[in-house]
């Protein structure tokens, strides 16, 4: 029995802590983020815009923009907009700010760019979410490599070997949970914002 | 992104080679140098095929040779990105896939083997 609940204990530290440290920023935000940024881009500096949305919205966001806010004496927009993609480190942050410095360089269409990378988000969103069902069918069957501790549970095998056994199946569990969760990474793919057919008309010859 | 924001394609490249890292980069560094020493956009992305011997860089190269207007520009390289999202996700969703059935077959092997033991 103690060898039991010495490895469930040992499982249940590892898991809550495997679980914070995959914990996703959500993908809606992104959504969001992007919507909010094309709606207030229109009217105003995309640069201002990516920024001033960021201090409305969810805590990261909020200290992101501070920092980026903080470095803005005598930078221009291209460096606050660096910082805060740094700070905000996710793809979706990367591509959005480096779409805002692009515009608020050229002076670009902000609502046709803007919602080409919008339509892009949504696409990759969709592409993360069948990445994720695939990885929790590989999650569920690593609890499955806890079964032999219902050996151990039941006292079919005592003393030493019991002890083996249980560190064995908590072992195997911990490697099993780590190669699914190697792989649940999601590729780092920067990708432009689409076409944006405005924008694009005012491009000298290729 | 760049070039439908307004850039031309070689402010395009300078801009990514001058601010980006990795080994695309890397080799777009090599057509940036190219293209500041001169040599037609066909000619930089022709030799970058070449060294690269990437199929999908092949593909990109050649379909931006091909094109005649920065629309066109915008257009194939969305083309290209969206195959290319496509083939990434594809290909990783296949080892996502492989590890979850290796994880399985191991983990119904223990199971077998509990019950063997219980019974």
């Amino acid at each position: 029995v103690l060898t039991t609940a010495v490895a469930l204990v040992v499982v249940a530290v590892l898991a809550v802590r495997g679980h914070v440290q995959r914990r996703p920023a959500a993908p809606s935000t992104w959504l969001w983020l992007l919507a909010e940024v094309e709606r207030h881009a229109v009217t105003t500096r995309p640069a201002d815009a990516v920024v001033g949305v960021c201090l409305h919205g969810p805590p990261h966001m909020r200290r992101a923009a501070r920092v980026a806010l903080e470095t803005r004496g005598g930078v221009g927009d291209d460096r606050v907009l660096g910082v805060l993609g740094d700070r905000l480190a996710t793809v979706a942050g990367d591509r959005l700010c480096a779409t805002a410095a692009a515009l608020a360089r050229t002076g670009g269409d902000a609502a046709d760019v803007l919602a080409a990378l919008r339509a892009s988000e949504r696409d990759r969103t969709a592409d993360a979410e069948a990445r994720r069902a695939a990885v929790r069918v590989g999650r569920a069957g690593t609890w499955l490599l806890l079964a032999p501790l219902a050996v151990v549970a039941t006292g079919a095998v005592i003393g030493p070997p019991a002890h083996l056994l249980a560190a064995t199946t908590v072992a195997g569990w911990w490697l099993g949970s780590a190669w699914v969760a190697t792989a649940a990474e999601p590729p780092r793919v920067f990708v432009g914002a689409g076409s944006a057919p405005a924008a694009a008309a005012r491009v000298g010859s290729a | 992104m760049l070039i439908g924001t307004g850039d031309t394609l070689h402010e395009a490249v300078a801009r990514v080679t001058s601010t980006g890292r990795g080994d695309v980069v890397d080799e777009l560094r090599d057509v940036a140098v190219r293209l500041e020493r001169g040599a037609t956009a066909a000619a930089a992305f022709r030799s970058w095929s070449a060294d690269a011997r990437c199929p999908h860089v092949a593909q990109l190269t050649a379909d931006v040779r091909g094109c005649t207007s920065a629309d066109d520009l915008v257009a194939v390289l969305d083309r290209n990105t969206v195959a290319l999202l496509r083939h990434v996700h594809r290909r990783h969703l296949r080892l996502v896939r492989w590890r979850a059935t290796v994880v399985w077959v191991g983990a119904l092997a223990a199971l077998a083997g509990t019950v063997a033991v219980v019974v």
